[in-house]
């Protein structure tokens, strides 16, 4: 059943009890997709449920229906697609700050993540782990 | 729900409104869809026929139809739109191209862009 969207006074925004749908944006795609975070139960889990949701909107980078993955160069199928592509997956944890995807434990990454965006890598400044968008981009809305 | 009226848009249609708490179920909706707008059996497998239905929400993002809970999409939805193919590819392109030229503008919200054959967005 689906959880009941009940705020709360401190956050407008806020759902009480397990609300785990997050939506995903990829820039450049056409709509964006709802996952539910509670049915994965890892990084993998979750970048194959992703590469099957978005894989067709990268069509154009690489050619082909499906997405062919890159040769071994990380367990993520999708870390594989955005790796060396112009993309970075990226999320928006409960404190409001843009942060990229795989840090941290997988449970304290569904425990913090409101929403997450496939992001164009040319808008992501800074170098490594730490990057600051070069505008609002909107997601921090 | 007080006003359960909900406004659907297809490009080159008319628009039509539907009550939203008369259906219990994805598939309810979009069979009725379906018949309103004269494209039966289009909007039930869109893998198969790339007719695809999008809703903005309260946030204004646009969402692909389907993936919340029933329920849940009910509290979100603002208004639908029904995508042909060509639409969807039309949408893609626009979005890939102006997102280029923006610059990192959220396009995805930015629907008055929208050329004219995709119907109106903003209203």
């Amino acid at each position: 059943m689906a959880a009941k969207n009940t705020k709360n006074e401190d956050n407008p925004n806020a759902t009480v009890g397990s609300c785990s749908y997050v939506k995903v944006s990829m820039d450049g795609a056409p709509y964006l997709r709802k996952v539910d975070l509670k049915i994965y139960s890892s990084y993998l889990d979750l970048s194959l449920a992703l590469e099957k949701m978005f894989g067709s909107f990268t069509l154009g980078q690489y050619g082909s229906h499906g997405v062919p993955r890159r040769e071994g160069s990380s367990e993520s199928p999708l870390m594989d697609l955005l790796n060396g592509s112009e993309y970075v997956l990226t999320y928006e944890d409960k404190d409001g700050d843009l942060m990229l995807v795989g840090d941290v434990p997988w449970g304290m990454f569904t425990g913090s993540c409101k929403r997450m965006r496939i992001m164009k890598s040319s808008d992501a400044i800074g170098l490594g782990k730490h990057f600051v968008p070069r505008k609002n981009l909107g997601i921090l809305d | 729900m007080q006003n359960s009226n909900r406004t659907v848009y297809k490009s080159g249609c008319v628009g039509r409104s539907l009550d939203i708490s008369r259906f219990n179920s994805y598939h309810e909706l979009r069979r009725e869809l379906g018949q309103m707008f004269g494209i039966e059996g289009l909007l039930e497998d869109p893998q198969r026929s790339g007719w695809q239905l999008v809703f903005v929400d309260r946030e204004n993002d646009v969402l692909l139809l389907g993936d919340d809970p029933w329920e849940a999409f009910v509290n979100s939805v603002w208004y639908i739109k029904i995508l042909s193919p060509e639409d969807v590819q039309q949408l893609g392109k626009h979005e890939v191209e102006s997102y280029g030229q923006n610059s990192g503008e959220k396009v995805q919200r930015d629907l008055s862009g929208l050329p004219p054959s995709m119907g109106s967005f903003d209203f």
